[in-house]
């Protein structure tokens, strides 16, 4: 079990895995699979977003999608974890602590100053908190939103 | 987990440089994968599961009939060769059999899956190695040799005795009952199948 950038080929099993993702975080969330797989093309054409996956025995079985920004106020580059998914069969491995290294590493590799992370859903919110504690991670603020429509 | 801040897009010549470089690590990617397929097919794994039975299972069988004579002459020589204990005796020896034709098979398929998780291992190696440095070239390069390398068949070792406890059972029942037959009663063995000196005596004649 490994992380690798995703492949051309994988666009439906990022699909499917991006799908469950927010069935079971964003629970009654319209979910547009013709948006999923313009993410996965925007991720192949200009590594925005960028998509890595677990690989088990070849099989894409969690992903991690990240993004680079500029800041408003200072010179640097800025790194946020938009989405780290491990299918539920493979959920206790080390395929999460995998991305997640993966995730620092390249953030450090592109000369980053920071990674913006964690949950804003609602799903599991302690427990993904403790977990990126692990890893140097802070909490900073609240997230906050407000529901226009329905 | 997941936030929903869109960052700004990061400066035109970074994000052109970080294309490029995901870029040649998938087409790597796709390199190194091709290669493993190429060299470990389903048929590939199946195959050192196979090697190995072949390699053994003769082995086995070799051993089974030299212990099969040799429990045939023990039985033989004590005269029992159509008694209750043949039967029983063949019995031990099928089952020990059976166990050992288990074992073999069990070695067989951890061939089969330490082939797999080495080759994993070397394709999770390379491809780390290709997602850190970008180096689509070296790892395709390294790819082969590390193919050529895995797909080298495998050295077995002989089997050891596996009947040795059996054919020495034999041996050492044998020495005991043939004592006891000679103490003229004086030492009895903890058992006494019968297939070794029992009452008969041997009788010296002298001209």
């Amino acid at each position: 079990m490994f992380v690798r950038l995703a492949l051309k080929h994988e666009e439906d099993a990022f699909v499917a895995m991006g799908q469950a993702n927010v069935a079971e975080t964003l629970e009654g969330e319209p979910c547009d699979e013709a948006r999923l797989r313009q993410t996965f093309q925007d991720y192949l054409a200009t590594a925005r977003p960028t998509i890595w996956v677990v690989d088990d025995f070849s099989k894409p079985v969690g992903l991690l999608m990240a993004d680079v920004g500029e800041y408003d106020y200072r010179a640097g580059l800025f790194v946020v974890q938009k989405v780290i998914y491990v299918s539920p069969e493979k959920r206790g491995t080390r395929a999460a602590v995998l991305l997640t290294k993966e995730l620092i590493r390249w953030a450090n590799s592109i000369g980053a100053v920071e990674i913006i992370g964690g949950n804003d859903n609602g799903f599991q919110s302690d427990r993904t908190a403790a977990f990126l504690g692990h890893f140097g991670f802070r909490k900073v603020g609240f997230t906050m939103s407000k529901r226009l429509t329905d | 987990m997941g936030v929903k801040k869109t960052p700004k897009a990061a400066s035109n010549v970074a994000r052109y440089e970080e294309d490029a470089r995901q870029q040649r690590i998938r087409e790597g990617t796709e390199r190194v994968n091709g290669i493993f397929e190429g060299n470990f097919n389903p048929d590939f794994f199946t195959n050192r599961k196979q090697s190995f039975l072949d390699y053994a299972t003769p082995q086995l069988e070799d051993q089974r009939s030299a212990a099969e004579k040799e429990l045939t002459y023990s039985l033989a020589r004590a005269g029992t060769l159509d008694s209750s204990i043949r039967a029983n005796k063949f019995g031990e020896l099928q089952k020990l059999y059976d166990t050992n034709k288990q074992q073999i098979a069990d070695k067989a398929l951890s061939y089969e899956t330490d082939a797999r998780n080495n080759v994993e291992n070397a394709r999770s190696g390379l491809l780390s190695t290709l997602n850190a440095t970008g180096d689509a070239e070296g790892a395709a390069n390294s790819s082969l040799s590390r193919a050529a390398a895995l797909s080298a068949p495998e050295a077995f070792s002989p089997l050891s005795q596996l009947f040795a406890s059996f054919t020495s059972a034999l041996g050492t029942q044998a020495a005991q009952e043939k004592a006891a037959a000679m103490s003229g009663g004086s030492y009895t063995p903890k058992y006494n199948t019968g297939l070794f000196g029992g009452n008969k005596s041997v009788k010296v004649l002298g001209g």
